[in-house]
């Protein structure tokens, strides 16, 4: 089944754009409220501080600079694959992180809202996943694009 | 050169120009994070364990709003109460309850050396954030007895935070 190249531009266009869009916000605000979100997911020790502050430090700068990429048409293998891996971490962490506050807030899973860290403040956690899905598909998109291009340029003319 | 290689490739360049960029950044703004420093001493959520293994935790008194009320009327230069808000400068240059220090906890090394000696002398320690799942208060006070050796028993936490003082319409002060 062939993907028409306009569905690969626009998936290349919707991840770059929210990458850079998420990231931006990330860096605008304050990096100790993202340590504390970061921290809050609990999949990091404490010890030694370097781990969590990096971390803090590098995600919203490495969003930034895949957002550009992806927009740009740059280096799209890596960062559609990088990207699609962190926003795969992401989700993952969230769901994770989903049982307690469930029973925390006392609500269901379709009511569920807290911040997720994602650079949007509170959020409604089953359509921040549902977007999440669809930028790691349209990263996907992107990845798979560069690599076909990339086989059809080395094949023998 | 394979597919592999040239992925792998990419993916390095990538993660170089994200670490390379990400010092630059976080040196070059004021208020970016000491990278080795562990800004987090009260213990995560359900360890039980500060950053040196030893326990950190303490029930501090909880005031709540009417007490809080009652003993801000102490908080001038001459009586002996301290009011501080555990905040971020941002949010306190917004507004905060009248005679309140900053003291942001998580650039303790800016204020509580200033303040330490006030501290030690005063009747009462009250500290506030946000309110609600907030856990600044409780960061702040940590620290304050953990490391700064400040008595335990002199520090009070208002639990409900700025939000019930502004909800109540209470007096605030903006930063000039």
């Amino acid at each position: 089944m062939s993907v028409p190249p306009l569905l690969f531009l626009l998936a290349r266009l919707y991840a770059g754009a929210a990458m850079l869009y998420f990231g931006a916000r990330k860096l605008i605000g304050d990096p100790v409220d993202f340590l504390k979100e970061v921290r809050a997911y609990a999949l990091l020790p404490d010890q030694p501080a370097v781990l969590l502050n990096l971390t803090a430090v590098c995600v919203p700068v490495f969003e930034v600079i895949a957002g550009v990429a992806l927009l740009a048409g740059w280096l799209r293998r890596g960062t559609g694959l990088l990207s699609a891996a962190l926003l795969s971490a992401f989700s993952i962490a969230i769901m994770l992180r989903v049982p307690a506050e469930m029973s925390a807030q006392g609500v269901g899973f379709f009511e569920l809202a807290f911040d997720c860290g994602c650079g949007s403040g509170e959020v409604v956690i089953w359509s921040k996943l549902l977007f999440n899905l669809s930028l790691i598909l349209a990263c996907v998109l992107v990845f798979a694009q560069a690599v076909k291009m990339r086989r059809q340029s080395s094949l023998p003319r | 050169m394979k597919l592999s290689q040239s992925l792998v490739g990419e993916s390095l360049i990538l993660a170089a120009v994200t670490l390379a960029s990400a010092m630059l950044v976080n040196s070059l703004r004021s208020d970016g994070l000491s990278l080795c420093e562990n800004h987090f001493l009260h213990p995560a959520p359900g360890t039980g364990e500060g950053v040196q293994g030893e326990a950190l935790e303490h029930d501090y008194v909880s005031w709540d709003l009417p007490t809080t009320q009652e003993y801000h009327k102490y908080t001038g230069d001459e009586d002996g109460i301290v009011f501080l808000d555990a905040r971020s400068r941002k949010s306190y240059d917004k507004g905060h309850i009248p005679n309140a220090y900053l003291c942001d906890p998580y650039r303790h090394g800016d204020f509580i050396p200033d303040l330490l000696e006030k501290l030690k002398a005063a009747d009462y320690v009250l500290i506030y954030c946000t309110g609600g799942d907030c856990e600044d208060s409780i960061e702040l006070a940590t620290r304050l007895v953990f490391e700064y050796g400040v008595p335990a028993d002199l520090i009070a936490i208002f639990d409900q935070g700025w939000s019930a003082w502004v909800e109540a319409g209470l007096d605030t002060e903006v930063s000039p």
